[in-house]
Order: C-alpha cells, then structure tokens, then sequence
C-alpha cells in the first residue's frame, strides 16, 4: 500500500461539497435570526448554488483528484454534477414561499443541502468507501426531507415506509460492497477489474456482489423490482420535495451505475446485462400499465418517472458505444421535463391546497393559457413527441440499443411508449378540452414566480429539440476514465 | 476455524435479517432485523479483511457502525413521531396510501 502524501488530499476536490455544507450550517442557525424572513431565504440559497457553476471551468479538462484517487473529477463527472445543480435549484425554486416560519425554513435548505453534498460527492467518487458514505449522507437528509411537512397521517406514513424500505436497500447494498471487496482484496476503482481476480469462485463471488449493488442503486432509481416505495413517497412528501426526490437521487445513482460498467468493464457479462435487461423491461411495462390507471397527478407522475428510468437503463446496457451520451442526454431532458411536471403540481396544489388530482386541471388552458402551454410540452416531452427534446433522448437511446444488438428491450420500449401516449394525453385532453366546474377559480393571472420558471423550464425543452444533435456529440465523453 | 464459517455465520445472520424484516409488522423489531442485516455485513468485512491482510474492510467497518447509528437516531424520531399520530407501531395498520 502506498503511503499517503499530505499533497495527496488536495481540498480543492471537495470544494463544492465544503461550500454546500458551510452554507447548510449557517442555515441552520437562521432560526435564531429575530426577523420572519424565511420566505426569501430561497434567494440565498438559490444563489449560493448558481455560485457552484463556478468550478466548471477549473474543473474541465484538469481531472482534478483528492484523497489518493478516491475522489476525481472528470468531464463526465462535471456533466452529472451541472444535472445536480440544476435539479437542485429547479427544487428550491419550487420551494419559494412555501416556508412560513424561520425554523423550518432553516432545517429545509440545510437538509437539501447535506443531500446536494452527497451526491456531488457520489458522482465523483472513485472508492466503494466514499461511495458508500455519499449514499448515506443522501439517503438520511432524504428520509427527514420526505417526512419534512408532516401535515398528516399520510405524510408519516410515507416517510416511515421510505425509510425502513431505505435502509433495506442500504443493507443489501452494503452486503455487496462486502462480496465485492472480498473477492477483488480492494475498495478503489481503478483495482477492481474482474479480469485480476483469478480463481473461478470468487469471480461469482464478485457478480453475485455487483448484482446486490445494482439492487441498491436500482432502490435509489426506483427500477422495477424496487419501486414501491416511489408512489407513496412522492404523494407524502411535499410536491416540492418529491420533484426533487424524482429527480435528483436517480442522476446520482446513475452516475455510480454508469462509473461502475465504464471502469469495471462489466456489461459485457452475460449474467449481469440479463438482471440490467429484467430491469429495465419490467420497470417499462409495469411502470406504464400503472400509470394508465392513476387518477392522482402525482401518482402518475411517479408511475411515469418508473417507466422513463426503464428507458434509462437501456443506456446502461450499450455503455461501451454510444450510450453514454445518450443516457447522459436523457437525464438532461428528463430534469426538465420531470421537474416541470412535478412544479405543475406545486402549482396547482398551492392554487387549491391538498393533493391534485388529473381531473382538477380541467380549464387550465382557459385560466392560465401559459402554465397549460408549459404543462403540455412536459407531457409531450414524457411520452417522446417530435419538437420536444424528449423524442430525441428517446430516439438516441433506442438508436444505440438496436445498435448494440438489444432489438428485443427496444420493442419493448416502444410498445411501452405508446401505451404512455394514452395517459400523456388524457392530462392535456383535461388541460384544453374539459370544462371546468362552476366555483373554482385559478389565481391572479399577473406576473408569477413559479409559472415563469416552469414556462423557462417548457423552453429549455424545446430548445433540446432543436439543437439536439450539437448538444449530443457535447455530450460524448471525451475519455474513458 | 477457516473464513467459511465466520462467511456462512454473517449469511445466516443476513438471511434472518432480511426474513424478519419482510414477516414481522413492529417498526422497532423492523428496524433491529436492519441493524442485523449491517452487523452481519460488518462480520464478512471483518473476515475478508482478516483473510486478505487487508485494512480496508475494518476501516469500512467502523463507517458502517457510525452510519449506522445515524441512521438509527432518524429511525427512533420517526418511531416516536408515528407512534404519537397513529397510536401503534403496527406497519400493516398503515395503509391510507392507496397501492
């Protein structure tokens, strides 16, 4: 074993995860602050974040490493940690002037913080340990976050379902790390090709360990096998919190995902690209058949996240060739076009209070034409319809799955797809040609901060669309490791 | 005493972990087959790190105990704030999410 330098720990890799949890400790005293100012503490928190954008450029093209290689920054790191800041920012954007007392307000941005911190610190972990540790550090601020608002007995039910569900995942997950260590003798990346390890036994010592961590991640993504928690969670949690519970931990646990095939070489086992293709299958055809018969937005939108992360792995499975961009180009689409949908359901839950249902966005388009037009370029987007970016991230990963020889996921895929239309269309149908009921009425229709946030988000969708293709050869990581 | 007996204890004691979390209903003994299921992952670290004169998997193992004990200090608040609502501890008295 190499004996560590001091030059080695370079603090400078971990900066934006210093800068979050310093700011998150100050938040936390805000409580003791004498004046009620905890709706506009989003403005700080929101700038503190944007302020994070700028180590992008001392970032790029240097691999910056710390702690003898057990964190490093490649450009695929920095293009899953832009996805962070943006998830992160659209959430506390939705969160704006939600908090009513300083307290809470305080404990809020600083859990969402400890949980940006993690997993900046898993995207560019490059040790078990570290990855580990980050998963940790994300999955207990999640579990408080989830259960933050506790208005109800539903609420709690959610949070306590979440958690114990949680720390399953985590054990088993843990296990594997063990199989995984005892088979290889080493926790850092770089030294766990299965191709060292030369005895037979502990090769399937090694798999059965990849599979228990592709277990756990596949808990954080909510993938098939393991998404029952995703539904009850999101209709808990505040609309807020859930948008970034939707988003965000799925960007992270890919990125470990994506680290673990790219380094350790591993999808070009037969039995570890079977449990990828069971996956990924089961969450499109179980996610999708769900959804169609959901009634609340937010289920749905849960159902429909389960079905899109199905189309993810499909990515996953061509890392090798052009995957990589192309599921790197889908989680860019999908932060915006998810994120948009669950802030229509901030919206809306804050115009009428308590959960949405589909039918409650009847006579939007008449109400409120712009957050209708921004609601329906979501949706379009979801179920991968032409101007959208959400057609090309589909198109892209379809085209690098037929390349690669997976032609039966993608039939799969595309089935899935247009069974999705059916639900993807029922909420515009409510949205442009239902009428809305006598008494409700839609708020005041001047300038907003939520709407014009959603209808950037709408844009930034369409703007996908057109310049999809210059933005996917950006995207092509420019190294291996 | 070879490393297959410390392995196959740790995968017993993982196996009870996992099944008594998937039969039993309290959250507390819910929560103790988890604390189960990471001490058994704690003792094959342990092993392997023995067998492989490595120090890795201790280090990893005092990470597991610390995390878990934060994990167990949330669990405990969420024992208690559910019991002060619903009276009981009873996860399958729990349904008011529809499935």
């Amino acid at each position: 074993m190499n004996e560590m330098q001091l030059i080695d720990i370079n603090i400078v890799s971990v900066g934006p995860e210093i800068i979050l949890l310093a700011a998150g400790i100050l938040f936390l005293f805000f409580k003791l602050f004498p004046a009620k100012l905890s709706r506009y503490l989003s403005v700080p928190a929101m700038i503190i974040l944007f302020c994070l954008f700028i180590f992008l450029p001392f970032f790029r093209d240097n691999n910056v490493a710390g702690f003898a290689g057990a964190i490093k920054w490649d450009n695929t790191s920095l293009l899953f940690y832009i996805l962070l800041l943006f998830a992160a920012l659209l959430a506390i954007m939705f969160s704006h002037g939600k908090l009513k007392d300083n307290e809470r307000a305080g404990e809020f941005y600083f859990l969402l913080y400890v949980a940006q911190a993690g997993m900046i610190l898993m995207v560019t972990a490059r040790d078990l340990l570290i990855v580990f540790l980050s998963m940790e550090i994300l999955s207990v601020s999640l579990y408080v976050l989830v259960g933050m608002f506790r208005a109800g007995k539903a609420q709690m039910e959610a949070m306590v379902k979440y958690f114990l569900l949680g720390s399953f995942s985590s054990a088993v997950f843990l296990m594997g790390l063990a199989l995984i260590y005892g088979a290889s003798g080493a926790t850092h990346f770089d030294s766990l090709y299965p191709a060292t390890i030369s005895s037979l036994h502990m090769l399937a010592l090694f798999y059965i360990g990849v599979v228990m961590v592709l277990a756990g991640l596949g808990f954080k993504i909510a993938a098939v096998p393991f998404h029952m928690w995703a539904p009850d969670a999101y209709e808990g949690a505040d609309e807020s919190v859930a948008a970034f519970l939707a988003a965000a931990p799925k960007i992270a646990a890919f990125a470990v995902i994506y680290r673990l095939g790219m380094i350790m070489n591993l999808y070009t086992v037969e039995t570890l690209t079977a449990v990828i293709v069971v996956m990924s299958a089961g969450s499109m055809v179980l996610g999708n058949l769900a959804a169609l018969k959901q009634t609340m937005l937010i289920r749905m939108l849960a159902y429909s996240g389960i079905a899109q992360v199905g189309y993810m792995l499909i990515g996953i499975l061509v890392l090798p060739q052009s995957g990589a961009a192309a599921l790197l180009f889908y989680l860019f689409v999908y932060v915006f076009m998810n994120m948009g949908a669950f802030g229509i359901a901030v919206f809306l839950s804050r115009e009428k209070g308590g959960n949405v249902a589909i039918d409650d966005l009847a006579g939007l388009a008449k109400g409120r034409p712009l957050v209708a037009f921004a609601m329906a370029v979501f949706m379009i987007s979801l179920a991968g319809i032409p101007p959208t970016g959400g057609f090309f991230a589909k198109f892209y990963i379809f085209k690098s799955g037929i390349e690669a020889g997976y032609l039966g996921v993608v039939i799969i895929a595309v089935i899935a797809t247009v069974v999705s239309l059916y639900y993807y269309f029922r909420v515009i149908m409510a949205m442009y040609m239902q009428e809305k009921e006598e008494g409700a009425r839609w708020g005041s229709a001047g300038f907003d901060f939520l709407p014009a946030v959603l209808f950037l988000c709408a844009f930034a969708l369409l703007a996908c669309g057109l310049i999809a293709p210059h933005l996917l050869s950006s995207l092509m990581p420019g190294e291996a490791h | 005493m070879g490393i297959y007996h410390f392995l196959g204890l740790a995968f017993i004691l993982f196996a009870i972990g996992a099944v008594g979390f998937f039969v039993r209903n309290n959250i507390i003994v819910l929560l103790l087959s988890v604390e189960l299921m990471l001490n058994a992952v704690n003792l094959v670290f342990v092993s392997f790190s023995r067998y492989l004169h490595g120090l890795e998997g201790q280090i990893f193992v005092f990470l597991i105990m610390a995390v878990a004990a934060a994990e167990v200090a949330v669990g405990l608040a969420i024992v208690v704030s559910i019991f002060r609502m619903f009276k009981t501890l009873d996860i399958s008295k729990m349904n008011l999410l529809k499935r």
